[in-house]
């Protein structure tokens, strides 16, 4: 259901994403590996429509970005590495206001704020100003708001950074039942621990180039017949 | 439209929000805010008044001038406000986490753009809405025009102009953002500034204030009637010229010409507004994606070899403590493009206003009765340069040190004396400007009024340092990064408003001593010389009393961070 097609994104002379092609199916939680400079953040921002794609095609449901860009907009949520939370709002002002560019109706939202109360336990923090927040409830509150238009897609940009080992462990699991029940997730990370558990097919890029790219058993079995761990693999196949 | 009605709403809520929790501290800080505020008004309403009646009634210069004098003070605050809003525009739409969260959300582009444009005129050109109103009031009560009237030629005229700034600052900035990409970003700014250098040099060599007045006095006591011939004709398609135009028309009881000059002005804000609605939507996208591109794609060159102030350089003259936090200093400044640009846009107004002095002061021979008022605008207009100067680079001080700060706290050494290091640099520069400034100033007028002057003014760059040193200590924001929002929000607007004061202080201080001297001949021409030097000392010393509170108390925000 997403497809890049020879996607590229060049700064003057450098390359930072070259002529990548990836298909990722309806249900699959994907994992994006590389190391740091090696185009992850790139990609996703291209996906996302803060960069301008040189040449090539991002497609989502087969409808085209360069035809429709809030196609795609509607139908993702994006978590960034460093979410934005206007401070001076409260948490269920920030979903309100989140869900309201979306046009969701005020009733749907205050059912999803309902609903990932719940599973996030934000219920404390909801009513208090997002400037009181830590960096694991700002990240709750950031992947809340993503989910809040039932987007088919989920973009999530090192999702695990500053969450502490229960919102660590939450995000995972609702993250492996959302895709159990159908929802995709593009999912940027470091994280290699994070991507063999829950991930079921994994990319690597390196230098901008997609060196690797099958779902997490084949890349287990690889590890296994190796006879190296996940990190000796992953640097094994980054190396230039 | 519902995107539009969630992000206005939104928007509004945050801007009407108090920034931090209520506590006693806060409160305090916010009576004691608003009651600067209200001296500010109530001090500007005054000394517009005072002004107007010694200009008309004084020194009669008759309706006529009066209001062309306006129309040259409109036509400098339309680039100022045009200037603010391209630089903050910039950073709001550009560089903002603001924008990009919106970005990636469904939003029509001209809707986000409109929004943002909004956001970014109220939020760039508050202060000056603030003193225009202030002024227009002063104006309005002298001229008795009543509460509605008043506001009425106020939304037709002086709201609409200022729209109008602030959307050509909104244009420029997509077709600077454009130019950048194919001429490159020194270009562009190069070029920007040429522009504005340029505009203030056609306007001025067009709009000679000195032949104005010499055509208009030929004629005096008849100095009210409508002087055509000495209004150069692209004036009037100027739309700081329609305001004055407006209000003459309005106080000479031609009413028809006022209703023309409010339409024109509300149709070209109107107009100009659709344009920039079509460019949100046509053009608005793609130059925030080259921005990006500009931005992200920028790859330092590496610093090979030995670096101008580098760390690594051998002996100093000055302890390593020192000369690390200057070099820092040096360098961060040095490599930070809005640091730069609006420094150098600045440095460019104070070369131009030096080399506009010869002009001026020619007006000043001709009329002995004009030379201390034209000698005090002139020094003040300096004086407000240095406050504009210290303004955006002192006030954002303490805030830029960010999540630095911690590297300070950790380390053996106090941070009252890392901000004192820290700001020596910028305090040097600003008493060097002070001094050159003078120096031309008073040059160009009577040479006995160097030494007064320079010191007045050292004293008071001090001043305007110290308050905003002060002041960015207590209104400390490490959260925000960026220099120029630093020095737009509410406590830059409250430094300003300070300064503004002791401006007014300082004219109460000088106007008499400086009316008697101009005039006066012999041993009394050293009389009042005295006098000034008199001036010049008790405004000294009461501005190193008040720049040591502000100082201090800057000091003490950051030490108990």
């Amino acid at each position: 259901m997403l497809e890049f097609r020879n996607l590229t994104k060049k700064f003057g002379n450098f390359t930072a994403v070259d002529s990548l092609n990836l298909t990722i199916n309806k249900g699959n939680l994907y994992g994006f590996l590389g190391h740091n400079g090696a185009g992850k953040t790139t990609t996703i921002k291209m996906l996302t429509g803060v960069y301008a794609i040189n040449s090539g095609d991002i497609i989502l449901d087969g409808v085209s970005i360069n035809d429709d860009i809030n196609f795609i907009k509607r139908n993702c949520g994006y978590v960034p590495d460093q979410p934005y939370l206007y401070e001076k709002l409260t948490g269920r002002e920030f979903l309100f206001f989140s869900g309201g560019l979306y046009g969701i109706s005020k009733i749907k939202i205050k059912e999803k704020i309902d609903e990932f109360i719940e599973i996030f336990k934000i219920g404390n923090w909801i009513d208090k100003r997002t400037e009181e927040y830590s960096q694991g409830m700002k990240q709750r509150i950031a992947i809340t708001s993503a989910f809040i238009h039932d987007p088919r897609l989920i973009i999530l940009d090192e999702p695990m950074v500053g969450l502490d080992p229960q919102s660590s462990y939450i995000l995972k699991q609702f993250l492996k039942d959302k895709t159990d029940a159908g929802l995709t997730v593009f999912m940027s990370t470091h994280s290699l621990n994070v991507v063999e558990e829950i991930c079921n097919r994994v990319g690597i890029i390196n230098n901008g180039k997609l060196i690797f790219d099958d779902n997490i058993q084949n890349l287990i079995k690889r590890k296994t017949e190796l006879s190296q761990n996940f990190e000796e693999l992953f640097i094994e196949l980054t190396k230039d | 439209m519902n995107q539009f009605i969630t992000l206005i709403f939104y928007k509004l809520l945050i801007w009407f929000r108090p920034d931090v929790r209520m506590s006693f501290k806060n409160g305090l800080k916010s009576v004691l805010s608003s009651i600067v505020y209200l001296a500010f008004a109530a001090g500007s309403f005054i000394f517009t008044v005072k002004a107007i009646g010694y200009l008309l009634n004084d020194l009669r210069i008759g309706l006529f001038l009066l209001h062309q004098f306006i129309s040259i003070i409109l036509f400098v605050f339309f680039l100022a406000v045009n200037a603010g809003n391209i630089l903050v525009f910039y950073s709001t739409l550009v560089k903002s986490g603001d924008i990009n969260f919106l970005i990636n959300k469904p939003l029509k582009p001209e809707i986000l753009f409109t929004v943002k444009f909004f956001e970014n005129f109220f939020y760039s050109s508050g202060t000056l809405i603030m003193i225009v109103v202030s002024v227009y009031s002063a104006y309005c009560y002298y001229f008795e025009i009543d509460i509605l009237t008043a506001a009425l030629l106020f939304v037709t005229n002086f709201f609409p102009f200022m729209f109008t700034a602030g959307i050509i600052g909104g244009l420029t900035l997509i077709v600077l953002l454009n130019l950048s990409i194919k001429i490159g970003i020194k270009s562009t700014i190069v070029g920007l500034i040429a522009l504005y250098a340029g505009s203030l040099f056609v306007y001025f060599k067009f709009v000679s204030p000195a032949k104005m007045v010499r055509s208009v006095i030929r004629f005096f006591p008849d100095v009210d009637r409508y002087f055509n011939e000495a209004i150069p004709k692209f004036l009037y398609l100027l739309p700081n010229n329609w305001i004055s135009e407006a209000l003459f028309f309005y106080n000479s009881g031609n009413y028809s010409l006022t209703i023309q000059y409010s339409i024109a002005q509300v149709l070209l804000s109107g107009g100009l507004f659709i344009i920039l609605f079509f460019t949100g939507k046509h053009f608005f996208i793609n130059s925030f994606h080259k921005s990006q591109d500009i931005l992200d794609g920028i790859v330092s060159k590496e610093q090979k070899g030995k670096v101008f102030f580098g760390f690594e350089n051998g002996k100093s003259i000055i302890e390593s403590l020192k000369s690390n936090f200057l070099k820092r200093e040096f360098h961060l400044f040095m490599r930070e493009p809005t640091q730069i640009i609006h420094f150098t846009v600045l440095v460019v107004l104070i070369l131009i206003f030096t080399g506009s002095l010869p002009g001026v002061t020619q007006l000043a021979t001709k009329n002995v009765n004009l030379q201390p008022l034209i000698f005090l605008s002139v020094y003040l207009f300096g004086i407000f340069l240095l406050l504009t100067l210290s303004l955006r680079f002192v006030f954002p001080v303490p805030s830029i040190e960010g999540n630095q700060i911690w590297m300070i706290k950790s380390a053996p050494i106090s941070t009252t004396k890392t901000m004192f290091y820290r700001s020596i640099p910028y305090a040097l520069f600003m008493v060097l400007i002070a001094a050159f400034t003078a120096i031309f100033t008073a040059n160009k007028f009577d040479n006995s009024l160097i030494l007064p002057l320079m010191l007045c003014s050292v004293f008071s760059s001090i001043f305007f340092f110290s308050v905003n040193f002060g002041m960015g200590g207590i209104f400390i924001n490490f959260k925000e990064k960026n220099p120029i929002r630093i020095a737009s929000s509410q406590g830059a607007t409250l430094s300003f408003l300070i300064c503004l004061v002791y401006l007014v202080v300082l004219i109460i201080f000088l106007f008499l001593p400086l009316n008697n001297f101009f005039p006066a001949e012999g041993i009394m021409r050293e009389f009042h010389l005295k006098q000034i030097y008199k001036s010049v000392f008790m405004l000294s010393s009461g501005s190193i009393i008040v720049s040591s509170i502000f100082y201090v108390r800057g000091i003490y925000s950051l030490e108990k961070i």
